[in-house]
């Protein structure tokens, strides 16, 4: 248990810091927030493979402009940042295949996260 | 502002982010309502008064600023405050959006302390715009109130029964009300511009009234405060309307201005023609009644005259004479005497030299005898060629130095065909002689006497001379 906890602090998607901010403490906002971002970036993630499968990358690229912005208002600057380049990359016509999948482990992860996530008690 | 509070609607495509700013914008007491995309934004935005709308500017369908160029063609009364909520930081399209109505933007991820400060800018500024509405509302009740108070003033001074004008310092015509149009035949487009003193009476008194006028407007204290009727001047004039003169009678104040200087006068009007004319028919009809009273007074007197006087010779006639005599004998209140007066041989100077040549001695008999009569007496033609003298005050000694006078007075006259002389017979009222009636009998005896005792002479009547 104690192994556990080491290790998801290691690999912490959210800046506690900044969503406590946001939250000022309310535990169960925050609990909904990083559901909500949890449940709307795999939407975005799908609508992204689907796009770049059919070679829309203009809809590709608009999505990940929204979950950039979505992952920058919960502190999931790693999110953010990885649908930064990948979004600038898509307007030069470039899909980084491995960025890509880069995103995807790291969704993994914030849904592993939120899982995971204190509630009220 | 007891409320404090925002009615605020975002909108954003993002839930998360949507979720975020929600809960910040509540957590600073504000009301929120959440629109997903643009056009969902425009449709909420029409049910809703929001005050502030922040929204993404990247959005699918209508993005952010085609939702400020919507908003902001509106020109709605209420302004909204638009915030934009942009990654974006270039200067252009920044630029761009404020030209489309953008009043501020945030940038992602929110930043609390940030967006609060931009709040307060917000609600200063809708603050600002309040209280700017407010007065301009307070402003257009305050101008309907005194555009009222101005049409109820207009609606009185038009209506009044009496014909008013009113005209500025330098005497020009500003306002007629009805009654003015009407006695002036004004109509009021030609009115204006025109002096007052050259449409409101003739030119031989608008010297006159432009004095009078120019008193109102000049003559007056400035430092009164507003008009009062002692300020009231009056003028008469006279006016010629359809070849009728019109009398007019004009009464004028100042007109003050809200800081007491005066800015012009009114002049109200009294018609006085019918008053006027009554009293210029009324001086005319007294002038005529004097005229025919002094006429007729003049008559009565040369009638009283004549039927007191002879015709021949000037003297009192018999009628007056008795009339005389009754009311002294009545009195009593002093010693009478009566003298009874013939010519003598007048009958044959009648036959010797006519009638004409008679009528002239007996008109010189009388002026000799009036002329010789003491004040107070009565001279008179008792008929013929008989006089009396009624002698007030004398004694009998008086009247009898009065007989001989008299006597003496037409013999000494020189007459024209012979000498002329006269008996007179003397009473005295009193023991023997108590009436008029006695009197005359006692006087026309004695002259009897002096007749038949050679004439010329004087003869008392019998009972004074047994007395004496």
């Amino acid at each position: 248990m104690q192994e556990r906890h080491v290790a998801c602090r290691n690999i912490m998607q959210f800046d506690r810091e900044f969503i406590a901010q946001i939250s000022d403490g309310d535990l169960e906002f925050e609990s909904d927030l990083v559901s909500s971002f949890s449940a709307s970036s795999n939407l975005s993630l799908q609508v992204i493979d689907d796009a770049i499968a059919r070679q829309d990358l203009a809809t590709a690229s608009r999505e990940l402009h929204t979950l950039k912005g979505s992952a920058r208002s919960v502190g999931a600057g790693k999110v953010g940042d990885i649908a930064f380049t990948l979004e600038q990359n898509l307007k030069h016509s470039i899909v980084d295949e491995s960025l890509l999948n880069r995103l995807k482990e790291v969704l993994a992860e914030v849904r592993a996260e939120v899982q995971d996530w204190p509630t009220a008690a | 502002m007891a409320d404090r509070s925002l009615n605020i609607l975002v909108a954003e495509d993002d839930c998360v982010s949507a979720m975020v700013l929600r809960r910040a914008l509540e957590k600073l007491g504000h009301k929120v309502t959440i629109a997903r995309d643009g056009s969902e934004a425009w449709d909420l935005y029409f049910e809703n008064p929001f005050r502030i709308v922040i929204s993404d500017w990247m959005m699918p369908n209508v993005d952010g600023i085609e939702l400020c160029r919507r908003i902001r063609s509106l020109q709605d009364n209420n302004y909204t405050y638009l915030v934009l909520i942009t990654a974006k930081t270039s200067k252009e399209d920044r630029l761009l959006a404020m030209e489309l109505g953008a009043d501020d933007f945030l940038t992602k991820p929110l930043d609390v302390p940030e967006l609060t400060a931009r709040l307060v800018v917000a609600r200063r500024l809708l603050d600002a715009q309040d209280t700017a509405l407010a007065q301009a509302q307070q402003l257009s009740r305050m101008v309907e109130v005194v555009d009222a108070s101005k049409k109820r003033f207009s609606e009185l001074f038009m209506g009044l029964p009496i014909p008013c004008v009113s005209f500025d310092a330098d005497g020009i015509l500003r306002e007629a009300n009805h009654a003015a149009e009407q006695l002036y035949a004004f109509s009021p487009e030609s009115m204006h511009s025109d002096l007052v003193w050259d449409r409101m009476c003739d030119a031989s008194d608008a010297a006159r009234f432009r004095e009078f006028a120019l008193n109102i407007v000049k003559n007056h204290d400035h430092t009164k405060g507003p008009a009062h009727p002692c300020d009231a001047s009056t003028i008469e004039w006279v006016r010629t309307k359809d070849e009728n003169l019109q009398f007019l009678l004009g009464t004028a104040f100042p007109l003050r201005a809200g800081d007491g200087s005066i800015v012009g006068g009114v002049c109200a009007v009294i018609d006085l023609t019918r008053e006027r004319t009554l009293e210029k028919h009324m001086i005319h009809q007294i002038k005529m009644t004097n005229e025919l009273n002094e006429q007729l007074a003049s008559a009565n007197f040369e009638l009283e005259r004549l039927a007191t006087t002879d015709a021949l010779t000037g003297l009192r006639n018999r009628r007056y004479f008795v009339d005389c005599l009754n009311k002294a004998t009545c009195e009593r209140s002093s010693e009478l005497a009566l003298m009874m007066i013939d010519v003598d041989h007048f009958k044959a100077f009648n036959d010797q030299f006519g009638h004409v040549e008679g009528d002239t001695v007996l008109r010189q008999v009388g002026q000799i005898l009036s002329a010789n009569c003491p004040e107070g007496s009565v001279a008179a033609r008792y008929g013929g060629e008989e006089f009396v003298v009624l002698l007030r005050n004398v004694d009998l000694s008086g009247a009898k130095y009065v007989s001989e006078t008299l006597r003496r007075a037409i013999e000494q006259n020189s007459w024209p065909h012979r000498p002329i002389t006269i008996s007179i017979g003397i009473a005295m009222l009193g023991e023997h002689a108590t009436n008029s009636n006695s009197l005359i009998v006692a006087a026309d005896e004695a002259l009897y006497r002096s007749k038949t005792l050679g004439r010329n002479r004087i003869s008392i009547s019998e009972c004074l001379e047994k007395a004496a």
